[in-house]
């Protein structure tokens, strides 16, 4: 890009996004990293000295904590990604009946407040037919609502990149509308559907509002334990596992950035 | 589109259409029953909730809402908040937008891969995080204290409406500069060119011609940041929800600390009422963004 900007103009643009990221930022997260293996810190700069215990004391509840945010994160990701790309493709491509509505209707939990859509779901089910409030299918099921928008718009989105001559010439040399579909589009839309769901998983992984709403007894996921850490004044071992939550959240974008980087590099080879 | 073609070869019978109708049916079932069961329903009971009297229909519930001074308060915090929010997210997001399109900046793939990273960071670890650094025992303060001798912490907004906005801020920002950037990429760079050349300067240009230019991505990154700063609960209830109380936080403490179902239903229905409006209003912009 030619310049807009001056150098003393781009200097200071660039000093206020320093700033930005810095004081608000880079600052605060470090804080996080260093007081989860901070033994001792107070009226020092820095802890003055250092212990794994804050990541030791992650047993027991905690860890079970941690286990029930992974497999929770992991279904309503997997689910939320599966029912997505199906109502992206219908939508899309497959003339169904009032695409608009539908459209509407998928992305609406986007709009609503985490609480709302817990409250919703607490009220339609907490009594028979349907009586999941006493079980974790609760908290499933208020993810999954909650991400879902999420990983029907990723799809979506790279949906429109495929030309739709592509299925057509498949169903043409005789192929079923299924063939079509897994053989053709879904292998297009992959990148797209792993993006989905891994930000499905993410979203899942930090989701507190509906969570709370839900929960049955005797269930914790790591948000609800950072949070109940965090308001008991424990916040050493809250920044543990805030730690924690970082590291698992980091490691699927990272994945997904390899992931990508890999087809586009496979693409390259095939052009 | 082989199908319309041999469709096209022989007149189309009432069968086929039948078929063809019951089909397209088919396909959307398995979306029309999981949006009946797990969205509609469940968001038309909340309606039924608040309205549902001992004997009938009661609207004492909204009355209450409307006439109490607590609720009403709860309301404006919400739209103070998310407008005060929606204002400074979009401040900074088009003021980085524009430093990273144009800025020739070090470390810009950096800073850019840094904002991706921050949209998994869940809310209410951001306000976490912030304690750490500005609460009262934080860095600043207890730095301050220690350097210049106060007795008193120095710095007292993080635990309240306050420090709820730098929350959210540091949150939104990067849906904002997300939509920004996305149509900045799109400026032709002679506009630019033509603008310097005919003797503008820098804010005349960015004034006059980039940002009419970016409107439309600023309107959706802004409108992003009110409605979803709105709608945030985590990172009030880590920022003492005591002291700050916002529409979510109502529907929150109505349903577990006064055991009032009909009360939280009634405030999530004005919740949802206002953001389904603004989602009505706002869904091509959130199109762009959300994605």
């Amino acid at each position: 890009m030619t310049g807009l900007f001056g150098p003393r103009q781009a200097l200071v643009l660039g000093a206020a996004l320093a700033f930005f990221l810095g004081l608000f930022v880079l600052l605060p997260l470090a804080m996080v990293v260093l007081s989860s293996v901070a033994q001792t810190w107070s009226m020092t700069p820095v802890p003055s000295a250092y212990t794994w215990r804050w990541f030791d004391a992650i047993r027991g509840a905690d860890l079970d904590a941690l286990t029930t945010s992974l497999v929770l994160a992991l279904s309503a990701g997997a689910v939320a990604t599966s029912l997505g790309t199906y109502a992206a493709y219908v939508i899309q491509r497959r003339r169904i009946p009032l695409p608009g509505v539908f459209d509407l209707l998928m992305m609406c939990p986007v709009a609503l407040p985490s609480v709302v859509i817990g409250l919703a779901l607490l009220l339609a089910f907490h009594r028979p037919p349907l009586a999941l409030t006493e079980s974790p299918a609760a908290v499933f099921l208020a993810h999954l609502v909650i991400v879902l928008p999420f990983a029907f718009r990723t799809v979506s989105a790279v949906l429109h990149e495929i030309d739709p001559r592509l299925e057509e010439a498949a169903v043409g040399l005789g192929a079923s509308d299924a063939v079509a579909f897994f053989r053709v589009v879904l292998p297009l839309a992959l990148p797209g559907v792993a993006s989905g769901f891994i930000l499905s998983f993410c979203l899942s992984m930090g989701e507190l509002g509906a969570t709370l709403m839900v929960y049955p007894p005797g269930f914790s996921t790591v948000t609800l334990a950072i949070y109940q850490l965090a308001t008991r004044g424990f916040y050493y071992q809250g920044a543990a596992l805030a730690v924690v939550l970082l590291v698992v959240a980091f490691a699927a974008l990272l994945l997904l950035s390899w992931m990508a980087t890999r087809t586009r590099r496979a693409a390259r080879r095939l052009a | 589109m082989v199908v319309v073609a041999v469709a096209g070869t022989r007149p189309a019978r009432p069968r086929d259409a039948a078929r063809a109708w019951t089909r397209r049916w088919g396909l959307a079932l398995p979306i029309a029953g999981f949006l009946a069961v797990f969205v509609v329903y469940p968001i038309a009971l909340l309606g039924a909730e608040s309205l549902a009297g001992p004997r009938g229909l009661t609207f004492d519930a909204y009355r209450t809402l409307a006439t109490t001074a607590y609720y009403q308060a709860a309301l404006a915090t919400s739209l103070l908040i998310a407008t005060v929010t929606s204002a400074l997210s979009t401040g900074f997001g088009v003021l980085f937008a524009l430093a990273l399109t144009w800025g020739r900046l070090a470390g810009r793939r950096l800073v850019e891969q840094l904002l991706t990273l921050m949209v998994v960071v869940p809310s209410f670890l951001v306000a976490f995080a912030l304690i750490f650094v500005y609460g009262t025992s934080g860095l600043v303060n207890l730095g301050a204290m220690l350097l210049f001798g106060l007795a008193q912490p120095p710095l007292d907004f993080l635990y309240s409406w306050k420090g709820v906005v730098m929350a959210d801020m540091i949150v939104f920002t990067p849906f904002v500069l997300q939509a920004v950037l996305a149509v900045l990429r799109l400026i032709d760079p002679a506009l630019i060119e033509m603008s310097q050349s005919l003797g503008a300067g820098t804010g005349v240009t960015v004034r006059r011609v980039v940002l009419p230019l970016a409107a439309s991505g600023i309107f959706a990154g802004s409108s992003v940041a009110f409605l979803l700063a709105l709608n945030e609960i985590g990172v009030v209830l880590f920022l003492g929800s005591t002291s700050v109380v916002t529409l979510p936080v109502v529907v929150y403490s109505e349903a577990f600390v006064n055991q009032s179902l009909q009360m939280s239903a009634a405030a999530a229905v004005v919740a949802s009422v206002m953001s389904l409006a603004l989602f009505a209003v706002y869904r091509r912009a959130l199109r762009s963004v959300l994605s």
